[in-house]
């Protein structure tokens, strides 16, 4: 499609995708997760949480099931400070975009 | 490619990088397939090539996903990770490995270089020895005779029927006049190898000079035509350059050794004769190597099988 944008909103889906469970979530859900919104390929989100968790936006765990260790992904106080900024950046830079296109002549 | 094997290449891409990083990557994609269970097949389909696992777990450790990575309303989108126009992220990973770490491709293309310069100051090294040897009667001189005929492992085996018999006379009562014999006949050989050379030189630059006449008279295909040929013949002489040294080498070599058994020193120094001669063979062969290029790692793999064998062999008959 035409729109492109940096990291910095997938970094802030994969925040918020991250956020909605306080006991944290995996890898492959938060790829499923974030695929609902936006098409990310099943492989590109490990540079994306690796990044999140050195900036300690995100710590991880790890927990047992059934034999074998998942990771967890958990937001810190951090990641949910990053995530408010990112949210309200969204709602101006969207809000004024669509005035823009609602404005328009066509 | 199953899942193992899969992970197993990554993993041996990954292999310079530092094992927290490594395991931290590896984990967390081993960990992605089993959470995938069923639709595992599908998740590594859709994963692509090792490869470009490997360079998208690379491209975090550099920062280099905030550079080149683009999110779109179709998806996330790396110019670099897109598996038909990969072609930008392989240059980029092969790059890498050229600056960064000796990876596959690069250890061969390293060792290339410098087995080429070693090979260039091979002759000097060999002589002096040679030389060594000649004075000492070291079993070292003789370990690097064995090392250089190792290499030689076709043309050893001819030079060793041809040797055969100069060996077998200097080991009997009455073989002294045919070692020595054998002796002369190796230093002929070499004069003859040389001439062969400087004719085969005078060749190689008469054809060079040809084409540019032709070319003159022809034009640029002529040209072409001529370069192309000049180059199949250097190719084609130096393997058969390569494999006459080696065996006259050898013979010359086992020549020697049966003539020191009558005249030390003259038999030492057709050893060391010898040993320049194999020197000049294994430059040939690296030279062969070079231009056959892709042979390299399997040549010298099997030229270190073929020395060592050939190093014990020499040491229980001598």
């Amino acid at each position: 499609m035409v729109f492109n944008t940096g990291t910095a909103l997938l970094d802030a889906i994969v925040l918020a995708v991250v956020s909605e469970d306080a006991r944290g979530t995996y890898g492959y859900k938060i790829t499923q997760d974030v695929r609902r919104a936006i098409d990310v390929s099943e492989s590109t989100l490990y540079p994306v949480l690796r990044r999140l968790q050195k900036d300690a936006c995100l710590e991880t765990y790890d927990m047992a099931i059934d034999g074998r260790n998942r990771r967890y992904y958990r937001i810190t106080e951090k990641g949910r400070v990053q995530l408010n900024l990112y949210k309200s950046e969204w709602a101006g830079y969207s809000a004024r975009i669509t005035r823009i296109f609602e404005e328009a002549r066509i | 490619m199953n899942r193992d094997e899969f992970m197993n290449r990554v993993e041996y891409l990954l292999s310079d990088l530092p094992e927290e990083e490594k395991t931290d990557a590896l984990d967390y994609y081993r960990g992605y397939l089993d959470e995938a269970g069923d639709a595992e097949e599908e998740v590594l389909r859709e994963f692509g090539s090792p490869e470009r696992i490997a360079s998208i777990i690379r491209s975090d450790l550099q920062g280099g996903l905030a550079d080149g990575g683009e999110f779109t309303d179709t998806g996330y989108t790396d110019e670099r990770f897109k598996e038909p126009g990969y072609r930008l992220a392989r240059r980029e990973q092969e790059a890498e490995r050229k600056t960064g770490y000796a990876g596959e491709g690069s250890a061969s293309a390293g060792s290339y270089r410098t087995q080429n310069t070693e090979g260039s100051g091979m002759n000097p090294g060999q002589d002096t020895r040679g030389a060594r040897g000649t004075y000492q009667g070291e079993p070292g001189a003789y370990n690097g005779a064995g090392s250089a005929g190792g290499y030689g492992s076709t043309g050893a085996a001819g030079g060793y029927g041809a040797g055969g018999n100069g060996g077998t006379g200097g080991y009997g009562s009455a073989g002294g006049g045919a070692g020595g014999n054998g002796g002369a006949g190796g230093r002929a050989g070499s004069n003859l190898a040389t001439k062969v050379l400087w004719i085969i030189l005078a060749v190689i630059l008469a054809s060079a000079v040809l084409p540019s006449l032709l070319g003159f008279a022809g034009g640029a295909v002529g040209v072409l035509v001529a370069v192309l040929a000049v180059l199949c013949v250097f190719v084609f002489l130096t393997a058969i350059l390569t494999l006459v040294f080696l065996i006259a080498g050898a013979a010359v070599i086992i020549a020697g050794i049966a003539a020191a058994f009558v005249n030390p020193v003259d038999g030492l120094m057709c050893v060391g004769v010898g040993l320049i001669m194999l020197a000049m063979g294994l430059i040939g062969i690296v030279l062969s190597v070079l231009l056959y290029g892709r042979f390299l790692p399997w040549l010298i793999r099997g030229a270190g099988d073929g020395l060592n064998s050939m190093l014990h062999r020499r040491r229980r008959t001598a």
